[in-house]
């Protein structure tokens, strides 16, 4: 784990093209981008800026095209995709527009998926899960299925999937996007919650609302960063 | 046929595959995981398949010539061949999905 302070995530000139027939669409252009451990930051933008782009790359989900990708000061950009796969699953946690919550499993179940990919014993992933459940307020309805559930309390078991494996970061896209106002500001109370307990936590949004409560605001147009703001600058 | 329903099954899956893969499963696991459910389905399969000739051997019995209705080796060899193109049906379509890039699958409805 990095210390207090140390940069958690350094991105150097990250660069992502996509070449369809003849068209290259250009989505990030040289972004450096450095996220300390205990920090929240929020990438804001408009539609098609880059925003999930960069949240696909920070993820391991995607490669940058050029660029030095460091993830707790190890190049992860040209990991295989296995390894990629065991760094997504032991050290990040994702947060997803649509919940992305697998339908045929309990709520139990869907938490506990990334953690059956480590070989954990029953016993271990049962206390975890259940500590993550209880961190989130579901700790009740661990039997039932997604269906069962409302917007809210989907993205409830989602972040309860996130923080289950104890990752390194959170990586949130658009975590309110599918809620109402009064889910979104539950979701983002939780989210403040996690952070105040230590999280580094790594937002995208296009809300300039939920953007405030990061302490660093990062503005992206046109796949490059052109503003950066501190909480400070947020709230004046 | 077999193939087709096969696809069919692991597409609409899609999405599902695209969440364990960003969760961090292996494509080698997805792949077992598809598999190995198919053979689940091919196997109650197969063992209704069996019971239903068994009994059709009874009728078939007085038809044939030079070869018993009930057969070992013509039963075993059938399912056999079966087995194999379950698995070549299941096998092709999983490894077909696990090469779909996750954030795509995962924005598919």
């Amino acid at each position: 784990m990095a210390d207090n302070g140390q940069a958690l995530i350094k991105l150097d000139g990250v660069t992502k093209v996509f070449f369809t027939d003849e068209v290259e669409t250009h989505a990030l252009s040289g972004i450096h981008l450095q996220i300390d451990k205990g920090e929240y930051v929020s990438i804001a933008g408009p539609s098609g800026c880059g925003k999930s782009t960069l949240l696909s790359i920070l993820g391991l989900l995607d490669s940058p095209t050029e660029g030095q990708y460091l993830l707790n000061n190890r190049p992860v950009a040209e990991l295989p995709a296995s390894e990629r796969a065991r760094v997504r699953n032991r050290e990040i946690g994702f947060i997803f527009q649509s919940f992305n919550l697998i339908g045929d499993l309990t709520v139990f179940e869907n938490v506990e998926l990334p953690l059956t990919y480590r070989g954990m014993k029953a016993a271990e992933r049962k206390q975890r899960v259940e500590a993550a459940l209880e961190r989130v307020g579901m700790a009740h309805r661990a039997k039932h299925l997604p269906s069962q559930l409302s917007g809210g309390q989907q993205q409830r078991v989602a972040v309860a999937r996130a923080v289950a494996g104890e990752p390194l970061i959170l990586l949130a896209d658009e975590p309110t996007g599918n809620l109402d106002s009064r889910s979104g500001e539950a979701v983002m109370d939780l989210l403040r919650e996690l952070h105040r307990a230590g999280a580094t936590i790594c937002m995208v949004t296009h809300d300039p609302r939920y953007a405030r409560h990061a302490d660093r605001s990062i503005h992206v147009f046109d796949g490059r960063v052109v503003e950066e703001q501190t909480e400070m600058a947020i709230t004046e | 046929m077999i193939s087709d329903l096969r696809y069919y099954s692991v597409a609409q899956r899609g999405r599902e595959i695209g969440i364990r893969m960003a969760l961090g499963t292996q494509a080698r696991d997805v792949r077992a995981l598809i598999v190995a459910q198919a053979l689940r389905m091919g196997a109650a399969g197969l063992a209704i398949g069996l019971v239903g000739a068994r009994l059709a051997t009874r009728v078939l019995d007085s038809l044939l010539f030079g070869v018993s209705a009930s057969d070992p080796l013509t039963f075993a060899g059938v399912s056999a061949s079966l087995v194999a193109v379950l698995l070549l049906a299941a096998y092709l379509p999983a490894r077909r999905a696990t090469r779909v890039d996750p954030m795509v699958a995962l924005r598919t409805e």
